[in-house]
């Protein structure tokens, strides 16, 4: 019986049962062939040929200004240049933060993910702040 | 509107992103087609260090050569195009050849009335894959793995629609006397 009809019948839209003999051999043939998850290319090649063709973060991206235009309403306190620092800097350095990222739940551009950062310590600086001033 | 026309528009969007320069539009590019070049680079090159090279060489030409792609295709079937041509001109460059493994090492677990398990079956018949030509290798790649049409196939490898039914037909049996060998051993 053919390939096909065999596909077919395993799709539920042929009519004629392949014979155990057949059907197994087919399915051995797909087996055969699947990769293993060791074949898979590394989690970081996208970046690693991004860098290659020479592609890097724009530097006048909407994620950018948002970022710039949050440390300025900040007056560039010091919140904003420790998220900075333990977000844009250690990519730019290309440490991989994946993981930090989807603990954190935040997007994975990196400006997008650092304007995060300084929101939530912008936050609890307030929330610190806001503490500091109720105990007073 | 169709499911292709919406693919179809979302590979231009994408495509036009990369053109403007987006990283992260390539990225995203590059991991929407990277297991397609990786399952048919693996299979073609064999060795793991030259055939991550080979996939990065693929996106590297993808991204010089976006410019002049006219969606006349879809993007996966231009790209799994670079992809096999990379291949070949690596191997013929390199004269990287498949060397069918040496089964001395196997000990043969199982008694003579056992029947080989899938995981040992399948790692005999990849290892005797090398058996195959690399056309042959391509088809069952880009047929049973990827789920390619004839057309598209016939787009990718430059070979008539006809022809790579045949050849699809050459390889098929030809995989089977292996798989029907191996459970015999």
């Amino acid at each position: 019986m053919s390939d096909e009809k065999i596909q077919a019948w395993l799709n539920g839209e042929g009519t004629e049962k392949p014979d155990s003999a057949d059907l197994n051999l087919y399915q051995r043939l797909y087996a055969s062939l699947a990769m293993e998850p060791e074949d898979r290319l590394p989690g970081t090649f996208s970046g690693q040929v991004a860098d290659r063709v020479g592609l890097r973060n724009s530097h006048y991206s909407p994620d950018r200004v948002l970022v710039i235009l949050i440390a300025i309403v900040m007056g560039f306190s010091s919140v904003a240049a420790v998220a900075v620092a333990v977000t844009y800097v250690p990519m730019e350095l290309g440490m991989d933060l994946t993981p930090l990222k989807s603990v954190l739940r935040l997007p994975s551009d990196t400006w997008l993910f650092t304007g995060m950062v300084v929101l939530l310590l912008a936050g609890l600086d307030r929330l610190l702040l806001r503490s500091r001033i109720i105990s007073h | 509107m169709d499911m292709k026309s919406g693919m179809q528009r979302s590979d231009q969007a994408l495509v036009a992103e990369v053109l403007a320069g987006g990283r992260n539009a390539f990225v995203e590019l590059v991991e929407g087609h990277q297991d397609l070049v990786a399952h048919l680079v693996f299979r073609l090159i064999g060795d793991r260090r030259d055939a991550e090279e080979v996939c990065q060489d693929v996106f590297v030409k993808v991204y010089g050569q976006l410019g002049s792609f006219r969606f006349q295709s879809r993007l996966s079937t231009w790209i799994a195009r670079i992809a096999y041509n990379t291949s070949l001109n690596r191997l013929a460059k390199r004269e990287v050849h498949w060397v069918a493994t040496d089964f001395s090492d196997y000990s043969g677990e199982e008694g003579p009335d056992e029947r080989v398990s899938d995981r040992q079956l399948k790692r005999l018949v990849h290892s005797r894959l090398g058996e195959l030509s690399v056309l042959e290798k391509s088809v069952l790649t880009f047929y049973h793995l990827e789920g390619m049409s004839i057309p598209e196939m016939s787009q990718i490898m430059a070979r008539p629609a006809g022809t790579i039914k045949s050849d699809l037909y050459r390889a098929r049996k030809k995989l089977k006397e292996l798989i029907v060998r191996e459970e015999l051993v």
